[in-house]
């Protein structure tokens, strides 16, 4: 009986010490990791109108035809 | 006696054949390597949005003094540096250089703030004024056969209007580097009777959105 007893007791020791493993090895696994789908989005750009316009200027001098001549 | 020895030798024995056995179907005796080994993917989304902009690298014509030679109805300058005709101002090199400084194809249209003969004065028949686009950087303007303004290598000079009437100087100005400036040349018919003074014209290039 005595040595029934003790296997009893080592037995129930090593299912503790299962459960306990199996507890400890839960707690360290892999932990799910940002993937696919977690994304960094910097948002949109505001739209520079669709309409650009740039003025650009055209200058001449008119003399008169004898300042013209003199300066010819 | 015995068996109490052999009792908690089994036990230990069991314990340690369970451990390894734990840790080998479930590499919980690797989860450090297993972490560091392990990758993923993350995204990054930037969205450019349409950015639609020309710039005036060169935004002035200048042809200096001059006059109509006498008996002359008109004289004709332009800006390509060609030589004048019936009248005294020096051949002018010098002309509009538009940029398409966004990121898509533009359209690009060209009116002057006030005519011709308004401008000028004297005798509004003989008044006018062109003007003519080539490629300023090989590649600039993109052809398109459909419309009749766009050929990057016509010299065909054309009347510019005051109007907001569509007259392109290209229809498809590309906006990548090196090859998205246009030059814009003018050309002048004086009348004879022009006013003396100095004479100013706006020209004012519209861009629009090119599919």
């Amino acid at each position: 009986m005595a040595t029934v007893e003790i296997k009893e007791k080592y037995i129930v020791a090593l299912v503790v010490l299962l459960v306990a493993g199996l507890i400890l090895v839960g707690s360290f696994a892999p932990q799910a990791m940002p993937s696919a789908g977690n994304s960094v989005y910097a948002g949109d750009n505001p739209v520079v109108g669709m309409n650009s316009a740039a003025t650009g200027y055209v200058t001449l001098i008119v003399d008169s035809p004898k300042a013209a001549e003199v300066n010819g | 006696m015995a068996e109490k020895k052999i009792g908690p030798a089994i036990a230990i024995i069991l314990l340690i054949i369970a451990v390894l056995f734990i840790s080998s179907t479930t590499g919980g005796l690797k989860l450090r390597q297993v972490g560091f080994a392990s990758s993923t993917i993350g995204t990054a989304t930037v969205n450019v949005s349409t950015d639609l902009s020309i710039y005036l690298v060169d935004s002035n014509i200048t042809f200096g003094n001059g006059a109509v030679d006498s008996g002359s109805q008109y004289g004709i300058l332009d800006s390509t540096g060609a030589a004048v005709t019936n009248c005294s101002w020096n051949p002018t090199n010098d002309p509009f250089v538009i940029q398409n400084d966004g990121n898509v194809n533009v359209n690009i249209t060209i009116t002057a703030s006030t005519a011709a003969g308004t401008w000028f004065g004297g005798t509004p028949a003989s008044a006018a004024m062109w003007y003519n686009y080539s490629n300023n950087e090989a590649g600039s303007c993109l052809l398109d056969s459909g419309n009749p303004y766009v050929n990057a290598t016509n010299s065909t000079w054309r009347i510019l209007p005051v109007t907001s009437n569509i007259n392109y100087t290209c229809q498809k100005l590309n906006y990548s580097e090196p090859s998205d400036e246009m030059r814009i040349d003018l050309k002048l018919q004086v009348p004879q009777d022009a006013p003396q003074g100095l004479k100013t014209n706006a020209i004012t290039f519209t861009a629009s959105y090119s599919a």
